[in-house]
């Protein structure tokens, strides 16, 4: 088998632009995540957006295959609708729920309802007379990027939520620094609902890419990272950049050397995860040790 | 109905409320101390070490191949779940930005991502990963269910005799000495059960029958025990009306293709849902909430 470097190398800068493009908003939204305290949140809502994605392949329009599969650009603007309804729906029922007392956490409901959507997404897929349940969906396939045309929606998706980010900071942060307050009205709700529809929309184009769990990686894995070092936002994106782009290169590296080298066909999503989560340990081991070399030093 | 179909109804409903007594009091604690994700880490961290014993002690050439619920695939899944015991018990971030269900998050994410990484070279990998997430009811024999009976039976003495230790764990875990000991003990006992689960139910039923009819019982009952009894009530109906659903028992065409693991989760995610709808038309008193889980 002839291998066409050129076109190798093209598709893998794509795709590592695609991968840092989301992990630097997936890593702000993460530093949100982990103040509120809802972790699970967005694997949550990546679950929905998949179940709007399997309704509108299975049920609703039988010739729409999927949000990377579809016949033409109509069908694939439904997948992407289907799936950003869902996702705000489960937004909107997440930020009214969140005001009543009822002695379970936020985070248990999320949880509840993670589980309750994959069954749900699975139990579709089954009595659809499918019994497909494919491993990509939850990590992803970046192999299937074919130049940067195929990412052109997904980049223009990212850079809105990044402009509404940039825009919204301030209001966004002081709700998520008082998360576990419950303070203030309907205005409360309203930004809640745009956090999580931010979140949605770009959950909704970066799971076709990277699947469901590594939507969960990006966006918790570099935010913990960089908590370990420091509390100010300022100081924590470049951290979480320069994470996501070394987890990134690595993990889009390593299918290729398994290739060359043993013959071996791997997916990316997953060692880009792995990889990450290797980052993070040794971040933390280095945090570790230095506190103990320092604590040792003033002794 | 025949003989066999009675036997294997029986077998099945049995086993379901073996399982829903300790599984809804251990969603009890996990509830209450917001560890929501610990039993999906720990089942992953199983489904891990299940399919590392498949694909290590596998050799087609030889002939020799470990199906999902050979005897060796348990003990790999023991060592798994330990290891991701005492990791649960000891890692806890002192920052206040990082809670502690991101490192529980990040446990479940990679040990998914591991699963997924160690099977896909392998012929035939993408259905055993698909196996552990969705479990197989055809491994449910009369020696699985005497097993899973003795053993459950002994981890619920073992939670009896030891209540005071795990309840102040979850109410007052400062009046505690070697907290990290009675954590990793409360996790290994998870652990434990889910190895046995995992086989049968798949990752993701599993979870679902640790969380939904403990929080479902959570949300109406603050007392333990009474919590305990409404949780498995209401597992064991919805359950019960999902297995009956799953296999058409009314010969219904409606009923028809519905599988077995995820006809239980919608059945008893609508029990939950229909609770939490009623919690909210009728909130609760002052008296009736628990402290730190609002």
């Amino acid at each position: 088998m002839i291998i066409d470097y050129q076109i190798i190398y093209q598709d893998n800068y794509v795709a590592f632009c695609l991968c840092l493009m989301i992990g630097t908003v997936m890593g702000y939204l993460g530093t949100h995540v982990l103040k509120r305290g809802v972790v699970f949140v967005d694997i949550s809502l990546a679950q929905f957006a998949a179940i709007g994605g399997i309704l509108a392949e299975h049920v609703f329009c039988k010739h729409v295959h999927g949000h990377g599969h579809s016949h033409g650009h109509e069908d694939e603007a439904l997948a992407y609708f289907y799936s950003i309804s869902a996702v705000m729906l489960i937004a909107v029922f997440y930020s009214v729920i969140h005001k009543y007392k009822k002695n379970i956490s936020l985070e248990a409901i999320i949880g509840v309802t993670y589980a309750i959507g994959f069954a749900t997404a699975v139990f579709i897929i089954s009595i659809c007379g499918s019994q497909e349940l494919h491993a990509e969906s939850f990590a992803g396939d970046l192999n299937a990027i074919m130049g940067f045309g195929s990412i052109k929606r997904c980049a223009m998706a990212f850079g809105a939520v990044a402009i509404c980010a940039l825009l919204f900071h301030k209001p966004l942060t002081r709700i998520s620094d008082n998360y576990e307050l419950k303070k203030g009205g309907v205005t409360t709700i309203f930004w809640d609902i745009l956090f999580y529809t931010m979140m949605g929309v770009v959950i909704s184009y970066a799971i076709v890419h990277i699947g469901v769990v590594m939507v969960f990686v990006y966006l918790v894995v570099p935010a913990v990272t960089a908590s370990l070092f420091t509390d100010k936002l300022l100081f924590q994106m470049p951290i979480i950049v320069l994470a996501v782009a070394v987890a990134s290169a690595v993990g889009l590296a390593v299918p290729y050397v398994a290739y060359d080298s043993w013959d071996l066909q791997l997916s990316t999503g997953p060692h880009i995860g792995l990889m990450l989560g290797l980052i993070l340990i040794v971040s933390a081991l280095v945090k570790v040790v230095a506190g103990y070399i320092i604590a040792a030093g003033r002794r | 109905m025949s003989s066999g179909a009675v036997n294997f109804f029986l077998m099945q409903l049995l086993l379901i409320a073996v399982v829903l007594i300790l599984h809804t009091y251990i969603g009890l604690h996990v509830i209450r101390r917001t560890l929501i994700f610990s039993d999906l880490a720990l089942d992953q961290l199983a489904a891990f070490g299940i399919l590392l014993c498949i694909v290590i002690n596998s050799n087609e050439e030889a002939g020799n191949t470990v199906h999902l619920n050979d005897p060796i695939t348990y003990i790999w899944a023991l060592v798994a779940v330990t290891f991701g015991s005492f990791l649960l018990a000891v890692i806890k971030p002192k920052s206040k930005n990082i809670p502690r269900e991101a490192v529980i998050g990040i446990m479940f994410a990679l040990s998914l991502l591991a699963c997924f990484a160690i099977t896909d070279p392998v012929n035939g990998g993408e259905l055993l990963f698909d196996g552990t997430l969705k479990g197989d009811l055809d491994v449910v024999t009369w020696g699985l269910v005497k097993v899973t009976v003795v053993v459950y039976l002994l981890l619920l003495a073992f939670h009896y005799i030891f209540r005071k230790k795990f309840i102040a764990l979850a109410e007052n875990p400062e009046t505690l000495k070697n907290t990290w000991f009675w954590e990793f003990l409360f996790f290994l006992s998870q652990g434990i059960i889910t190895i046995l689960i995992v086989p049968v139910a798949g990752v993701f039923l599993a979870y679902v029958f640790l969380m939904l009819p403990a929080a479902t019982a959570t949300m109406f009952k603050k007392g333990w025990k009474s919590a305990l009894l409404l949780g498995w009530s209401l597992g064991f109906i919805a359950c019960a009306l999902g297995l009956f659903a799953s296999y058409n028992m009314w010969d219904l065409r409606f009923f028809e293709n519905w599988p077995y693991s995820s006809t239980l989760v919608v059945f008893m995610g609508a029990f939950f849902l229909t609770a939490l709808l009623i919690r909210c038309i009728k909130p609760l008193k002052t008296d009736e909430k628990i402290k730190g889980t609002c």
